[in-house]
């Protein structure tokens, strides 16, 4: 519960701030394929829809980008029987430099740091017992903003180098936990282990048509995967369409 | 534009995940001696076409209602002489739960507390064994031990769905189990309607509690499981102590093994009569007509047209005992699953069926 409140007020700090030049904020919602392997349930994948909402909080002083994200989805999916995942990603916060001298490409780089808990119920294979990949990543960022007829694109990589993981106990099937709220996080985030890149895989790949032809509208694709080397491997893939309008913006004024 | 839109689908349809297969290839039925007290033979040596169960193991894998299983055992003349593990050889000594095969458990043991007077009759109400029943649930008064051990006492108690009264227990919501199935309300009188549930074997776990002083499964361990060796398993208790008596044994298929041999053998093991003979004849008799294709004795089902018995825990958890062929079968699966994703006893009996068939 500390870690919500804290999250939320960080976010209205976020808005609050927000007023000023240089800073804009975007809502979104996002459709697409969702796939989960998860070796505890048996090793079968579950394929789906997901659907989810972000806020994004982004600010440009001079060369630099800082952004800080927050995301929700929902996948309903089907492999035996019935799958859900709800995903949560308290925070994403980035910071980047441009390392381009020029007006109209921009090159950052950067590095970042997210929270992702991926929480999933299978009713038909595993009873009311939970799963989980929850994770505290620190990520490097490559992020190519480049204009084509006027139009403004953006292409961004990010790469998990270094994490904290909580998985599951291998001994689910003697688990049944109370369903209250506080449990949905305060098991997910149990029994962290270090991990890394060699042993934890997770990066994302988005492209992203930047304020469509002048509009406060951003269109975009992401895919995004996520997989360990562990005994019981847990795998993900989502492929997203993703829409963001602007909620403020103001252009920085010329002196 | 058409080939934009390919493009981007063969990227997605490229990056697919691919489940695992559920089960390993069959390969061999070849038992093998870990020194838990089984004793190995081999199908020939006890008059079992082996050729003939090589094509069952084969085609219990090929099977696709059986993709949860994960072992299938085969006893023969007191001797295990096949036994696969198709979800991969650590079950073989890697203990699941069994689930509501814990009820056929308790139904043995309670020929052994009749044996020992820990309980006087089954026809003894149970306001003998929990104190203040009469003044706390009037309703209950008349509910017996035999109620309880052929589920139908009557007492509103539901296994199933979100809520119900398991699914309370699983979450540990009540302080005291055996208050809070006494707290039921009754459905119906004592003895007139057969209602499979788990509150019953519960409250017999209650009644041992309560006469002995200590848990049932403490009271089990000497009383039966370390006289056959059955030794490889945990028994849940519900949080006030109370050992489950409707599931929570937790245990291998070789140990459920030797439950199938000690009634296949009357009750005799080692040459020692551990429960009356005249009880698990009772026990294996029909006590309830149940809907369905099987009928029901103490806790134990019984397929009449076949001559067998059986145990039956969730998801796919069987002990077959055959005794016109001297033969046990034990099959288990993936313990979790609900409704048409777990094993029914009616998608595994052909291939005990097939073995019953092999065996001359």
């Amino acid at each position: 519960m500390k870690q919500i409140l804290f999250f939320l007020t960080l976010m209205i700090h976020f808005i609050a701030v927000g007023q000023e030049k240089n800073k804009a904020h975007y809502l979104g919602f996002d459709v697409g394929f969702n796939q989960i392997k998860e070796g505890q349930n048996y090793g079968v994948v579950f394929s789906g829809l997901n659907v989810g909402l972000d806020y994004q909080f982004e600010w440009r002083p001079k060369k630099h980008l800082f952004t800080y994200a927050f995301y929700t989805s929902f996948a309903p999916s089907y492999g035996i029987g019935i799958g859900i995942n709800w995903r949560l990603k308290f925070f994403d916060l980035n910071y980047a430099y441009d390392l381009l001298k020029s007006e109209k490409f921009r090159f950052y780089l950067g590095a970042g740091l997210q929270s992702d808990l991926n929480w999933q119920l299978y009713p038909e294979l595993q009873s009311g017992h939970m799963l989980w990949n929850a994770s505290y990543d620190f990520s490097s960022l490559l992020k190519f903003d480049f204009p084509i007829k006027e139009q403004k694109f953006s292409c961004s990589f990010k790469f998990v180098w270094l994490g904290v993981l909580s998985r599951p106990d291998e001994s689910v099937e003697v688990h049944s936990y109370s369903l209250k709220f506080s449990d949905f996080f305060s098991n997910a985030y149990k029994n962290m282990k270090f991990s890394h890149f060699l042993n934890y895989h997770k990066f994302q790949f988005d492209l992203a048509w930047n304020r469509v032809k002048g509009k406060n509208f951003s269109f975009g694709y992401r895919f995004e995967y996520i997989g360990n080397n562990e005994v019981y491997a847990f795998q993900m893939i989502q492929h997203t369409m993703r829409f963001n309008w602007v909620l403020v913006k103001k252009k920085k004024s010329k002196k | 534009m058409n080939y934009k839109i390919v493009i981007a689908l063969s990227i997605i349809l490229s990056s697919c995940l691919k489940s695992d297969p559920t089960l390993n290839e069959f390969v061999s039925f070849e038992p093998q001696d870990i020194g838990d007290g089984h004793t190995i033979s081999s199908p020939s040596s006890e008059s079992v076409d082996s050729a003939g169960l090589v094509s069952i193991y084969q085609d219990i894998y090929n099977d696709e209602n059986l993709w949860s299983i994960r072992s299938f055992l085969v006893f023969r003349n007191g001797h295990l002489i096949a036994e696969n593990y198709y979800q991969g050889s650590s079950f073989r000594e890697e203990p699941q739960m069994v689930w509501s095969t814990t009820k056929q458990i308790v139904g043995l043991l309670y020929g052994i507390a009749l044996n020992q007077g820990v309980v006087d009759s089954l026809d003894a109400p149970i306001s003998n064994y929990f104190s203040n029943l009469v003044q706390n649930h009037p309703d209950k008064e008349s509910i017996t031990i035999r109620h309880l051990i052929t589920m139908n006492s009557g007492i509103d108690y539901n296994n199933d769905g979100v809520g119900g009264e398991t699914d309370q227990l699983l979450r540990e919501i009540p302080e005291n189990m055996i208050d809070f199935i006494l707290n039921r309300p009754m459905r119906v009188q004592p003895g007139v309607e057969f209602h499979y549930n788990d509150g019953d074997p519960h409250l017999l776990s209650g009644v041992i509690q309560n006469q002995l002083g200590i848990p049932m499964d403490q009271w089990a361990d000497t009383a039966l499981f370390q006289k056959i060796g059955f030794t490889n398993y945990e028994w849940d208790r519900y949080k006030d102590g109370t050992t489950f008596g409707g599931y929570g044994l937790i245990t291998t298929p070789r140990e459920l093994g030797k439950i199938g041999l000690l009634v296949l053998n009357n009750g005799m093991w080692g040459g020692q009569q551990l429960v009356p003979s005249s009880y698990i004849s009772e026990m294996l008799q029909t006590q309830m007509v149940v809907d369905g294709d099987f009928n029901f004795g103490y806790y134990w089902w019984l397929d009449e047209v076949n001559n067998i018995q059986f145990t039956w825990g969730h998801g796919g958890q069987f002990t077959f005992v055959i005794p016109d062929k001297n033969l046990v079968i034990v099959s288990t699966a993936i313990p979790n699953t609900q409704g048409k994703y777990q094993i029914q006893a009616n998608e595994i009996l052909p291939y005990v069926l097939r073995v019953k068939s092999i065996a001359n």
